[in-house]
């Protein structure tokens, strides 16, 4: 009976972790839903109000995120390019420079590595952000004065949350393609009309696609879980750092299983389309 | 919109993880007047507030606006009742990254009630009458806390509503801000439609002598008692229970 009753133990504790993550996925989608449903009904609020309030968002969470950006996206490209391109010399295939640079940054590390960076830069500080509006009871006073703290506070952070991720992304991908180049200049012989001529040859337009979906979306899970996580705190202010890193744990977690998705849907859609599938 | 009615039907409520404040309580609120909200510590005066003003729901049963059911209204559906609602937060309530001005400027503008010279003019004089307007400009962690009260305060008669509730208004007011406070509330009532008021105390002399009518709130109960002059001259108390 003793190994059976472990068995069984061990099925309800996956049971629950499965109930547990269904729901708190919902809940997450309920919010998107509800926050998107309360800025299209809410009438007083004005476009103005809005873009204010998104324009603040893109501020913080892109344009001085660009620094930062800029370091990782060097440091990434020319690691790659150094490796990629002694690697494929060995092999001959020199050319094929340029579509391991689209595969490995503009579908993979452009969008994870730009995720991870908003969720510790901005993810933090929009849940403690949420949180001590709730502790200060700035969000009841919004609901006092009829202002909806879902189409007020979380809408407009998730729309500039979405637009910083794929400028950013953007960014992270031109700097790690370009400027990751330039770095390994220095201690590579690679003509950059062969190196350019090898990357434009390797865009397709799936890649766009792949690109826009796979940021769009990171931009999404990571303002919603923050906002998500702010919302909780109930009145105190220990509970605030408590959130925050719960909002970070989560949104690592969810943006990484969306990116494995996207690309394993991404393979098997290529996989499909050479009709080896 | 005039509110006219507020009645609680088999209302329930307490915060999650506690024990219940409210079982099955059905009531018709006294309006028109001051009414007292008092009683023990810990028995749901605040959290009877915050139902009046939409900002809890019962966990069970109903909250009739005027015979309209408001645990059945969605945010939008209840916005007409809430502007016509000011309600003021015995500690924070103000938004932190906007200046005093701005947060009486707030509803105003998001509910583009007012031409904005209007509005301006609306919240220079209640900042005026609470002694604030030198404060304008600055934001609720670098004034007292007594500005702070009084800003919370102030805030709420800048929509002029027609139901006004207050938690602990008299807490961490000075004497100044209290004859502040009681004026406007007058000339409210007297110029701009407010028709209920409802406040908790704590037993302050101010509020006693503010108040026309008391509901205790003790062990989940309701009890009304009338403290108009002519009650007090006959002599004698009225009640009811709920």
């Amino acid at each position: 009976m003793g190994p059976l009753r472990f068995l069984l133990s061990e099925i309800d504790k996956l049971g629950r972790k499965v109930i547990d993550v269904t729901t708190y996925t919902l809940q997450v989608l309920q919010m998107v839903y509800l926050s998107i449903r309360a800025a299209i009904y809410d009438q007083a609020q004005g476009l103005r109000t809005i873009i204010s309030v998104v324009s603040a968002q893109i501020y913080f969470t892109g344009w001085q995120a660009m620094p930062l950006t800029s370091v990782l996206a060097l440091a990434t490209g020319g690691i790659v390019i150094l490796q990629s391109s002694a690697q494929l010399s060995l092999l001959g295939s020199a050319e094929m420079v340029g579509n391991l640079m689209v595969v490995i940054i503009v579908r993979e590390l452009g969008p994870l590595v730009t995720a991870l960076l908003v969720i510790a830069r901005s993810g933090t500080a929009v849940a403690s952000e949420v949180g001590n509006m709730r502790v200060n009871r700035e969000i009841e006073a919004l609901e006092a004065m009829g202002i909806n703290p879902l189409s007020y506070i979380v809408f407009p952070r998730i729309v500039g949350g979405v637009i910083s991720v794929l400028c950013l992304a953007f960014y992270f991908c031109a700097i790690a393609l370009i400027g990751g180049f330039l770095v390994t200049r220095f201690i590579s012989d690679m003509p950059f009309a062969f190196y350019a001529d090898s990357l434009a040859r390797a865009f397709t337009t799936a890649d766009i696609w792949l690109f826009l979906a796979k940021n769009g979306f990171s931009g999404i899970i990571i303002f919603i879980i923050a906002c998500y996580q702010g919302m909780l705190v109930s009145q105190s202010a220990h509970e605030v750092p408590q959130v925050t890193t719960k909002a970070v744990v989560n949104s690592v977690i969810y943006v990484t299983t969306f990116n494995l998705g996207m690309t394993t849907l991404f393979y098997l859609n290529q996989l499909m389309a050479l009709g080896i599938l | 919109m005039k509110i006219e009615s507020l009645t609680l039907k088999n209302m329930a409520f307490g915060y999650d993880g506690a024990a219940p404040l409210f079982e099955d309580v059905t009531f018709d609120l006294p309006c028109g007047g001051n009414t007292m909200v008092t009683g023990p510590s810990g028995m749901g005066k605040s959290a009877l507030l915050k139902i009046l003003a939409g900002l809890l729901s019962p966990k069970s049963g109903s909250y009739f606006i005027n015979g309209q059911d408001v645990c059945q209204m969605s945010f939008e559906e209840f916005l007409p009742f809430r502007k016509r609602i000011g309600y003021g937060f015995d500690l924070g309530g103000l938004l932190a990254n906007r200046t005093l001005w701005d947060n009486l400027m707030l509803p105003l503008q998001y509910h583009g009630e007012l031409p904005l010279p209007e509005a301006e003019e609306r919240v220079a004089y209640l900042m005026d009458h609470f002694q604030l307007l030198r404060f304008k400009d600055r934001r609720p962690a670098s004034v007292s806390g007594a500005s702070r009260k009084a800003t919370v305060v102030a805030r709420t008669f800048v929509m002029r509503p027609s139901m006004l509730i207050f938690d602990d208004p008299f807490v961490g007011m000075d004497r100044d801000t209290v004859r502040a406070f009681l004026g406007l509330l007058e000339e409210h009532r007297t110029k701009h439609g407010l028709e209920h008021v409802f406040f908790t105390s704590r037993g302050e002399s101010a509020s006693l002598e503010l108040a026309t009518q008391m509901i205790r709130v003790e062990h989940g109960k309701l009890t009304w008692e009338d403290r108009s002059d002519d009650a007090r001259h006959a002599g004698g108390r009225k009640v009811a229970n709920g």
